[in-house]
Parts: C-alpha cells; sequence; structure tokens
C-alpha cells in the first residue's frame, strides 16, 4: 500500500502534536480537579496516537501500525480508565494538593520548558534528519514532558498525581521514540508499553491500599512508616 | 636402583638397629656410674617380645592390628633411602629426602590412630602430644634437608652426600638436624625414653596397649628410625670414609661400612651425653627448643644464599 | 562439529537436569544421571583437550551490542572443566541416597530444588571456565555465587544458615565488585570485551594499569578464594549447605579463583614484577597455616573442613605466587614446575576434600551429628563410610602414596627450584619461610585429621546417636567410593596427573617442566634427580613391611592375640575418659596460642569447701584477631556513614521524587554545557 502521507506531512504532523502536548502538560500544572488531570492524561494519550498514527501513515509497514494501536489502546484508554476506578474509591476531596503553589508551579513549568528548549537545541536542526522526521519541536517537547512530569510528580501529595506525572514523563520518551528514530523497534516500544502499564496499575493498587490503610492517598503520611 | 646395596642395607639397619641402642643404653648407664644391662638387651627383648602372646583392646578395630606393620614398613622404607655404605642412597629413582620425610609422617599417622583406637585416655594423650611435636620437628628437618640439598642441586640424597664437612652453611643445619634427631628418638631433654610417667611421655603413650609381637614389632622399628637419623647426620655431615657410588671393590665397601658403623655409634654417644647433661625439659618447655631448630633451619637455607652468592 | 558437541556437551546435560529435576521429583534417579552423564562428557572433553592440545571456541548468540555470549575450550579451561566434573559425578550420585536418607543436614530445602540448583550451579561453574569474554564470564561468575547463596540458606529458617548466607553474599558482591572493576579496566585498554581482545593489548598495559589490575583480581578472586583475612564467608557458608554441595564449594568454587588468578596473570595483565609473586606466596603460607590451625580447633567436623580448605587453597596460592615470580625473574621452566605443582594439588585437593565432605554428610546421615565429640566408635558401625574417609583423610595429611603427597612434593620441588636458580638472599628467605610454612601445615595436617578420624570413627562411641549409627545407602557409599578410588589413582599415577597439566603450563608460561617429571611413572623433577616413584614406594612399602612379619614368624611361630578391656588405672572404661577433640588439639592450642589468641573462662563450682569441686565449666573461644580489627571496625565504619546518609531518607515519596528530579535537571545541563 503507498503512503499516504509524505515525510514533510508526517512531519509537520508530529511537530503539531508535540508542541500540544507541551501545551496540554503547562495546563495540567494548573488543574485543581483530579478528575480534569485525568482526562488531560487521557488527551495527551490521544495526541500521542496522533503522532505515531502520522508516523505510521507515512511508513504503512505493520510496526509502526502496531505501535500506534498501543499508543492508543494504553495511553488514551487503558491508564486513564484504571486511574479513574482508582479514583472512585479512594476517600476524601478529589483536589490537587500541592507543596508549592499553583501560581508558582506554572511559571517553574515555563522555565522547565525553556530549558528543555536549551538543552534539546543541538538536536533540533538536522541533526535527525537522516534518520528521523523534521519535527522541530519534537525533541524539546519530549523533554519538556520529561521535566514537567517530574516536577509534577515531585511537587504534588496525592499517590493519584504521581501517576499522572510519572505517564506524562513516559510519554515524553514515547515522543522522542516516535520522532527521532521513526519508530523504536516493536519489542521495546511494546516493552515501555508493557511496563508503564503494569507500573500504573501497581502503583494504583498501591493507591488504592495506601488509601485503605491510612484514610487517604496523601504521601506525605507514609513519613510515618520511617524507622 | 642398586640391588646390591640395597640387599646390605636391609640387614644392615634391621640387624644394628638394636645393638646401637644397647650401645647407648649402656654408655647413658656407665655415665651414670651403673652397669646397664649390656649392648645386647634390646635384642633379648625383641626376641622375648616377639614370641609373646598379644592382648588387644577390645575396643579396638583392624586399625590397631594394621599399624604396627605399617609403621615398620614406612619406617624401614625410609631407613633405606639414606646412604651408608657408598656416597649413594640405594634407592635414589624412587625416592627422595621428601618422600623420607613424608614416609615418617605416614609412620606417625598410624601409630596415632592406633593409639586412639585403643579408648584408652593414654593412648590419647601420646597421639595428641605425639602429633602437635611432630609439627615443630618437620618444619625442622625439611629446612635442614633444604639447606643441604640448594647447593647440592638436588633432593636425592646421593646428591646431598659431599666429600666431607659441608661447608659453613652447615653448622646451623647440623645443630638443627641435632636436635631433630633427639625429638624424634624421643630422649630427653624432649621425651624421655625410659619411663612410663604420664605426665612426660609423648611416644611411649601411644604404646601402652601394645604388647607380645606387635609391640616388638613397634620398638624394633623405632630403633631402626634411630639409626636412620643418626646415619642421615653422618651422611650428610661427616661422610667420611664412604666408597665411592658405584663402587663394587669389597675393599671399599667393607671401609664404608666400618666408617659409617664409627660415626653412627660417636653420632649415639652423643646423644647419651647429652641425655645425661641435661634435664628433661617440661613438657611446654619443648616446643621452645624445637623452635630454635627450626629458626636454624632457616639460618641455614639463608646461609647458603649468602655462601653462594 | 564434533568438537563443538565436545565444549557444550557437559553444559547442555548441566542444564537439562534443572527442568529435569523439578519435574520428575519422583525419578529422582533421573537428574543425578543427567548430572553423572554431564561429569563423564566433561571430563572425557576435558581429557581430549589436553591430549589434542587443541582449542575449541563457539561465539554466540549476540544479547546486546556490547555483549555477547561467547564460550572458549583450551587448555587451562578443560583443565578445570576437568576438576569440576571428577567430583561431579561422585556428588550426583551420592546426592540421590543423601537427599532421601532421614536426618540429615538438609531438611529444610525439598529434595527437587536442591537437585535442580545442584545442576545449575554445575553448569555456572563450567560457563565460569569456558566464559571467553568479560560480558560471559561476570554472568556466569554472578550465577555461580547466586545459585550457591540459595544452596547455603536453604529455605532461610534457620538463623545460623541466613547469617551464613548474609555474610556469603555481601562478600561475594564486594569480590564480584573488584573483578569487574579489574575487568573493566582492562577492557577499556583493550578496546572491547572479548578475552581475545584482552589477551591482545596486554603489551599496551603501562606498569600502573598492571598493578591496578593484579590488585583488584587478587583482592576480588582472593576472596573467592578464601585466603586470609578475606575468608570470613568461608568456614560459615560451606558448612551450611547440604553436605554433597560442601563438597562441591569447598572442592571445586573456590578453584574457579585461582582460574581466574592464573589467567589474569599469565595472559591479561601479563608477567607482572616480581612482588605480584612474593605477596602471593606470603598471603598463601599465612593462609595456610592459620588455616589448618584453625581447622584444629574446629569440633564441628564439616567446619574444620571449611578451614582445611583454606590451609589448602593457601598452599596452591603458595605455588601460583612461586611460579608467578620465577616467570618475572626469566626462569619459564621453574615457574611451570612450580605452576604444575599448584594445578596439580588442586585436582587432588577437589577430589579429597570432596570426598571428606562426602564423609561428613555420611556421618550426619548415620550417626546424626557433625560434632566430632558426639562421634566416635563408627568404624564398627559405618566400616565402609570409614575406610573411604581413612582414605580421604590419607591423601589430606599428605603422606605417601595417596594423592596429597604427590602435589606438595612437586610443591617442594618448585620452591627449591625457584631457590636454586634465582639466587637472591631475599628471595632465599622467601623460599625458606614458605618451604618451612608448608612443611608445619603438612604436619599439623597429619595432626588435624588424626584427630578427626581418630575421634571420630575409633574407640568408643560417644553419645547416644553415635551407638545407634547405621550405614548409609549404596548410593552414598558409592559416590565416596569413586572419590576415595580416585584419590588413589591419582596418588598411585600421579605422573599421569603431571602429564594432564603440561599443555596447561605449555600454553601459559610457554614451556611444561623438564621433560623427565610425568615421564614414565618417575617424578623427577626440574633440576636433578629428586626422584618420587609412587608405584614404587608402595611396592617397597608392601616388600618391606612382609618382611618384619616374616621375620618375626620365624622367630616367634604363630602369634596369638588375647583380647581384653584397656587399662584404665583399675576403674570401668568410660567413653568420657577418651580424649577428646578438644583435648587432642590442646597441645597445639599451648604452643601457637600466641598466633591463635584463645579465650578460655573456666568456672569452678566448690559449694562446700575449697577442696570439693562440684561442677567446672570450661568454655574456649576463639576470636581470630582480624575479625575484630578487620571487619569489624570495616563494618562499624560502615554502619556510621550510613546512619549520616539516612537523613537523606527522609521517608517522604516526594523527596525521593524530587531527588531524581534534581539529578535529572543537573545531568541534561551538563550534557548541554559540556
Amino acid at each position: 500500500m503507498d503512503a499516504l502521507l509524505t515525510l514533510e506531512q508526517a512531519g509537520n504532523a508530529i511537530d503539531v502534536a508535540a508542541l500540544s502536548l507541551l501545551g496540554l502538560a503547562l495546563v495540567s500544572l494548573l488543574v485543581q480537579r483530579l478528575e480534569t488531570a485525568i482526562i488531560l492524561l487521557g488527551l495527551q494519550g490521544v495526541l500521542l496516537g496522533v503522532a505515531s498514527g502520522a508516523a505510521a501513515l507515512e511508513e504503512m509497514a505493520w510496526r509502526p501500525w502496531a505501535a500506534f494501536l498501543l499508543a492508543v489502546l494504553v495511553k488514551a484508554v487503558a491508564i486513564p480508565v484504571i486511574l479513574w476506578f482508582v479514583l472512585g474509591r479512594v476517600a476524601g476531596r478529589h483536589e490537587v494538593e500541592t507543596v508549592i503553589p499553583l501560581k508558582l508551579a506554572f511559571p517553574v513549568g515555563i522555565g522547565l520548558v525553556l530549558l528543555a528548549y536549551w538543552i534539546a537545541e543541538p538536536f533540533t536542526t538536522g541533526t535527525l534528519g537522516a534518520e528521523g522526521f523534521a519535527a522541530e519541536n519534537a525533541v524539546p517537547a519530549a523533554l519538556g514532558l520529561l521535566l514537567l512530569g517530574a516536577f509534577t510528580m515531585a511537587t504534588r501529595k496525592k499517590a493519584l498525581t504521581q501517576v499522572i506525572g510519572l505517564v506524562t514523563m513516559e510519554n515524553g520518551i514515547y515522543l522522542a521514540a516516535v520522532a527521532a528514530t521513526r519508530g523504536l523497534p516493536l519489542a521495546v516500544e511494546f516493552g515501555i508499553a508493557l511496563d508503564v502499564l503494569t507500573g500504573v496499575a501497581l502503583m494504583a493498587l498501591v493507591t488504592h491500599e495506601i488509601n485503605r490503610l491510612i484514610g487517604g492517598i496523601n504521601v506525605d503520611r507514609l513519613r510515618a512508616l520511617r524507622w | 636402583m642398586d640391588w646390591l646395596l640395597l640387599a646390605l642395607q636391609i640387614p644392615l639397619m634391621l640387624l644394628l638397629a638394636p645393638l646401637v641402642q644397647g650401645i647407648i643404653k649402656t654408655s647413658k648407664a656407665r655415665w651414670q656410674s651403673r652397669r646397664g644391662p649390656g649392648v645386647l638387651q634390646p635384642y633379648r627383648d625383641i626376641a622375648k617380645w616377639l614370641s609373646r602372646e598379644s592382648v588387644a583392646s577390645d575396643q579396638a578395630s583392624w586399625i590397631f592390628r594394621a599399624a604396627p606393620p605399617v609403621y615398620a614398613a614406612a619406617i624401614l622404607f625410609a631407613a633405606l633411602l639414606v646412604p651408608t655404605l657408598e656416597r649413594r642412597s640405594p634407592l635414589p629413582a624412587i625416592a627422595d629426602a621428601i618422600v623420607f620425610v613424608g614416609l615418617f609422617a605416614l609412620a606417625r599417622f598410624w601409630l596415632a590412630i592406633a593409639a586412639l583406637d585403643t579408648a584408652s585416655n593414654f593412648g590419647g594423650m601420646g597421639a595428641s602430644r605425639e602429633v602437635a611435636f611432630a609439627a615443630l620437628v618437620e618444619p625442622a628437618l625439611l629446612l635442614v634437608l633444604f639447606a643441604v640439598a640448594l647447593p647440592a642441586g638436588s633432593t636425592s640424597f646421593s646428591a646431598m652426600v659431599g666429600d666431607g664437612w659441608p661447608g659453613a652453611a652447615a653448622v646451623p643445619a647440623f645443630a638443627a638436624l641435632l636436635v631433630v634427631t633427639i625429638a624424634e628418638t624421643g630422649r630427653v631433654p624432649v621425651d624421655n625414653p625410659d619411663t612410663h610417667l604420664e605426665l612426660t611421655m609423648i611416644h611411649e603413650g601411644m604404646l601402652l596397649e601394645y604388647s607380645g609381637r606387635p609391640l616388638g614389632v613397634i620398638h624394633w622399628a623405632t630403633q631402626v628410625k634411630q639409626l636412620a637419623f643418626l646415619s642421615l647426620l653422618a651422611a650428610l655431615f661427616f661422610p667420611w670414609g664412604m666408597a665411592d657410588a658405584g663402587s663394587r671393590a669389597p675393599l671399599a665397601l667393607l671401609l664404608g661400612l666400618l666408617a659409617w658403623f664409627v660415626t653412627v655409634v660417636v653420632l649415639g654417644l652423643l646423644l647419651g651425653v647429652i641425655e645425661t647433661a641435661y634435664a628433661k625439659l617440661r613438657i611446654f618447655r619443648a616446643p621452645d627448643l624445637i623452635g630454635v631448630a627450626s629458626v636454624l633451619g632457616v639460618l641455614a637455607v639463608m646461609l647458603t644464599f649468602v655462601v653462594e652468592g | 562439529m564434533s568438537n563443538t558437541l565436545l565444549l557444550i556437551a557437559p553444559l547442555v546435560y548441566f542444564l537439562l537436569a534443572v527442568p529435569v529435576a523439578l519435574v520428575a521429583q519422583r525419578w529422582r534417579v533421573l537428574p543425578a544421571a543427567l548430572i553423572a552423564l554431564g561429569g563423564v562428557a566433561g571430563a572425557l572433553a576435558s581429557l581430549w583437550v589436553l591430549r589434542e592440545s587443541e582449542v575449541i571456541t563457539l561465539a554466540g548468540w549476540q544479547i546486546a551490542p556490547f555483549a555477547q555470549f561467547s564460550v572458549r575450550l583450551d587448555a587451562l579451561a578443560a583443565f578445570f572443566v576437568g576438576v569440576i566434573c571428577l567430583p561431579a559425578v561422585a556428588v550426583a550420585i551420592y546426592g540421590i541416597g543423601y537427599l532421601n536418607a532421614a536426618g540429615a543436614d538438609h531438611q529444610h530445602a525439598p529434595p527437587a530444588a536442591i537437585d535442580a540448583l545442584l545442576a545449575a550451579f554445575l553448569a555456572a561453574m563450567t560457563l565460569v571456565v569456558l566464559a571467553d569474554n568479560v560480558f560471559s564470564f561476570l554472568i556466569a561468575w554472578e550465577l555461580m555465587s547466586l545459585v550457591s547463596f540459595f544452596l547455603v540458606i536453604g529455605d532461610g529458617r534457620q538463623a545460623t544458615a541466613r547469617r551464613a548466607g548474609f555474610i556469603y553474599i555481601v562478600m561475594t558482591h564486594i569480590s564480584a565488585g573488584f573483578l569487574l572493576l579489574a575487568l573493566l579496566l582492562l577492557a577499556r585498554q583493550a578496546g572491547g570485551f572479548e578475552f581475545a581482545q584482552l589477551r591482545a593489548a596486554t603489551g599496551g598495559l603501562d606498569g600502573w594499569e598492571r598493578n591496578a589490575v593484579f590488585g583488584l583480581a587478587l583482592v576480588g578472586f582472593g576472596t573467592k578464594l578464601g585466603l586470609i583475612p578475606l575468608h570470613v564467608w568461608l568456614p560459615r557458608a560451606h558448612p551450611a549447605a547440604p553436605s554433597h554441595i560442601s563438597a562441591l564449594m569447598s572442592g571445586v568454587m573456590v578453584k574457579t579463583a585461582i582460574y581466574g588468578l592464573v589467567r589474569v596473570i599469565w595472559e591479561f595483565a601479563g608477567p607482572g614484577p616480581a612482588w605480584w609473586g612474593g605477596l602471593l606466596m606470603a598471603l598463601g603460607a599465612i593462609s595456610a597455616v592459620l588455616g589448618i590451625l584453625y581447622a584444629l580447633m574446629e569440633r564441628d567436623l564439616k567446619r574444620m573442613l571449611a578451614y582445611s580448605t583454606v590451609e589448602h587453597v593457601g598452599i596452591i596460592t603458595i605455588g601460583v605466587g612461586a611460579a608467578a615470580l620465577a616467570a618475572s625473574k626469566g626462569h619459564p621452566t621453574v615457574a611451570a614446575l612450580a605452576l604444575t605443582a599448584a594445578l596439580v594439588h588442586l585436582y587432588n585437593h577437589s577430589v579429597f576434600k570432596g570426598l571428606l565432605f562426602l564423609g561428613a554428610g555420611a556421618l550426619q546421615t548415620g550417626a546424626g551429628t557433625r560434632d566430632l565429640e558426639r562421634m566416635g566408635g563408627l568404624i564398627r558401625r559405618m566400616p565402609k563410610t570409614a575406610l573411604c574417609v581413612l582414605i580421604g583423610a590419607l591423601g589430606i595429611a599428605a603422606v605417601p602414596p595417596l594423592s596429597g603427597f604427590a602435589g606438595e612434593w612437586l610443591l617442594f620441588q618448585g620452591l627449591l627450584d625457584l631457590g636454586a636458580n634465582v639466587n637472591s638472599a631475599t628471595i632465599g628467605l622467601l623460599v625458606a619461610l614458605a618451604a618451612g610454612a608448608l612443611a608445619l601445615t603438612g604436619a599439623l595436617a597429619v595432626a588435624a585429621f588424626v584427630r578427626a578420624f581418630g575421634v571420630g570413627f575409633l574407640a568408643q562411641p560417644r553419645s547416644a546417636g553415635a551407638s545407634a549409627a547405621r550405614e548409609v545407602p549404596t548410593s552414598m557409599l558409592a559416590g565416596m567410593a569413586l572419590l576415595a578410588a580416585s584419590v588413589i589413582a591419582m596418588g598411585l599415577a600421579a605422573a599421569g596427573v603431571v602429564r594432564m597439566v603440561r599443555p596447561v603450563t605449555t600454553g601459559l608460561v610457554g614451556t611444561h617442566a623438564t621433560p623427565a617429571l610425568g615421564e614414565g611413572n618417575v617424578f623427577n623433577a626440574g633440576w636433578l634427580s629428586g626422584a618420587y616413584a609412587p608405584w614404587a614406594v608402595v611396592a617397597g612399602l608392601v616388600a618391606v613391611g612382609v618382611l618384619p612379619w616374616l621375620v618375626a614368624r620365624l622367630l616367634g611361630g604363630a602369634g596369638r592375640e588375647r583380647v581384653a578391656p584397656p587399662w584404665v588405672c583399675g576403674v570401668d572404661l568410660e567413653p568420657r575418659m577418651q580424649y577428646s577433640a578438644t583435648g587432642f588439639a590442646k597441645p597445639i592450642r599451648l604452643i601457637f596460642q600466641a598466633v591463635i589468641r584463645p579465650q578460655r573462662t573456666v568456672d569452678v563450682d566448690r559449694p562446700i569447701s575449697a577442696y570439693f569441686v562440684s561442677s567446672i565449666r570450661y568454655d574456649e573461644q576463639l576470636h581470630p584477631i582480624y575479625e575484630r580489627h578487620l571487619y569489624q571496625r570495616g563494618v562499624a565504619v560502615l554502619v556510621g556513614a550510613s546512619r549520616r546518609i539516612r537523613t537523606l531518607q527522609s521517608g517522604s515519596i516526594r523527596a525521593y521524587i524530587a531527588y531524581i528530579f534534581l539529578t535529572l535537571l543537573v545531568v541534561l545541563t551538563l550534557t548541554r554545557l559540556l
């Protein structure tokens, strides 16, 4: 079957998806309600699906299509559904609790994005051209997602938000993989996807347990377990 | 291998060992102003033991019965390695000085387990002390042999026998081997061959349950061991009058026999003098003396380098 | 193709035995047969390679760009495959009956699991010596350590086994860490991970790098080897495992460290300066003497055997050190002789130490104890076991004509050869001290095994268990008999073992010890006519042993024997009157108390008057100096540091994530800046 997209078109599509992902991640920093955060995470999965779908349309081989399917199933469907399910069983208010004020978190997020662009500068132009798509924003955005995810994990109090941070980080890695190498070996992609799914499932379970044990999912209370 | 030499050395060791023992005992008696039983007494003792009934411990297993022949065989075989009449070992291609040391370890192993086999506490005591002291004697003996073997360039006794006193390095080696001989033959000041007093005994403790023929065999073998060590002293340090290697001249062999016997008897008398002149050491002071022998052995090996280099 | 089969045949059998052991739990003969087949296959492969002096390589299986699994069977590896496979056969046979027997010391883990782990253990050890690149070697090394760790802890219910396992795993990982560093250092220089590249790059190493590699390898392999003071795990871990596993750990596993040391010294880091050899000799001598002294102080038979392993490892190290010293001084024939001595002794030790551990397992099974003070009189109740153990004891005590003596004879010759060829007073002193230590060790080994055999098997039973002892099943006896026969055969045909080692020394040192050594059935040492012909010695012993008997018969007629109770000063004989194992070692403890520093407390209870003693409690313990000064201090420093680092451990997950986040930021920034 012939490719439905040229290399350039696919690159542009990935570029757009990458920028949107970055924007979504920044917006997530401002979100108050956990439900909204999960929905935004699902949207991230959809955007990743767009990116890997573009890659698949360009190459038209079974591997990228499998990767696309995986991305959509795991990131856009499975993970949000699991988190939603867990959220429904958690006691207490479904609000994001942070250690630094949300107003401060947003500028820090913007700083992190700038940092990401600075760090990724050598990789944005030309260096990956032969192998990857000409998506200028893909690698900086991927790095930005990584940093924002880590930042989210470090500054949020609830276990659930930390899962969200982790998935954000992973989305960054996935994006970089799609854009830079025109798809990793399928085995690796598959492995990553399964890894994250298992990780999320486990964390969901643990969150559930924490909730049952200490009547809430505020990880600060785990401090009591220290010996 | 030299069958003639071997054919001479086997009866030599077996038949003369009791005589040397008798001479030492008689001389000791004279030094101590006693008459003594006469030089032939060890023969009479052995003949008596060999014809007597033996009594075995009812706790003993086959080890107790197997030990005396193994002990005797190991010692007699070791005694056949030492050059006596000629400047070479009767069995050079089979065993060397290191095997000589090993054979005594074999003999000791069997006698010690046989002593434990009897379930008598004296046997255990003797075995315990014997193996502990042997642990100190063996390094000294081996270092002496090393000190002689290094300049000779071989561990074969044939090569280790020189023409005369082997040089400056031999002084500590001789002293060390003398102490080793005293310890290995169970003499004062390390052990006392004439007593069964449990406070002091080492070698005799292991034999306490033996009687009759096995006892005779063990005593005889122990006398062969004494003769072997005296012969070793003679061969390594006073090889005067020995026939040249491979010599078949009857006169030379006869002269060698005479020179060997005189040297061995003189060394035996020296042991008698030492036994008379010194008091027995307290049992746990004896290691100090044997330790000195080990140090002398190291010194002897070192000296060979200084002298050579 | 058939050559490649030779290479992998033992591995295939061993690996196959793992699932078979787990599946066929009711037919434990199956995995045992597979392991034994693997052992026979490996032994044959080893002999074939050593005979034909052929090198078989098999590069295979790329796991990752940098990690390839490749194996190679050269003379040195083949020799060690032989060392692994001969005891493996005996252990497999022995294991059938041993694990089924009641009262054994392995009840804490199911037999099938032990069978499977045994097979995996053998496969891992084989892989260690076959590995042909850094990656394969380290994987195999870790596998070997981990599998044996599981065998040591069993099901983890026994506190002593858990503690032994913990110390073992810590020490073994320290060892692995040093090895990793040494090999990475070499690989960096060589620009690759294949051993062939490492060999080729030897010339490019400067003195500092050579010494660093040697030092790291010495600590790394020395720990596995159990060189004092790195041996602390050994006397704890070896006895904790089931006895047939102990036999492999003590007899075989520690030898893989010698294998590594020899590879590093001669192939990877090149012949180094003279002090390498000197250091090895000194460490070996210390290990040998202290090892056997500690062995003499033990009343637990298996711990005693483990300490005796420390001793023999020391003896082997003396040989390796002497060879390294001779090589660096430019005397290849001397080096070949000393290395031959070390390897022959290594092979012999794997057999008689294996045999003795199997014997200890038989005692545990038959008499229900490992404590020498609770044995006694077993020669009548377990006569076959007793005979096997006696052969092992004679072998390990290094008395002619059994195998232990052949190795030590060669080593003495090697030392003398070194002294005679290298004319320097320093080396003379080293040679004299090493030879003295070797002789002292030999004599103390006689004491130790007279004590073990005499107290364990002879005289009256010292406990109810010993008086009710029963002979062990046939499969156990068969395993022991195989090794006992090997001890005798390798003693009598010692020249054959020497011939086996020839291609190994030729490959490493470039030459083998003089042609006369090992020709016919006589050992002629390197330089002259110092000789030892085991067959002839046996013949001579028999001849002269018969002689006095004949004389006695002629003089005194047929011997008569009466059986009577032994004389114990007129009272009834009691087992408690016998010399105990502790009492037996007392003179040696007194003589060497400055070295081993025993601490004793005697409590005498005199309730009525000073002249009437109602009870005496005697407690004597050994607290080795290095444990107090080296390990306790080290552990204290470590714990202190950990306590300080623990402030980082806030208990808050967010804090941990923040650490990761900050690290990420720093690393990313650095990559951009640099």
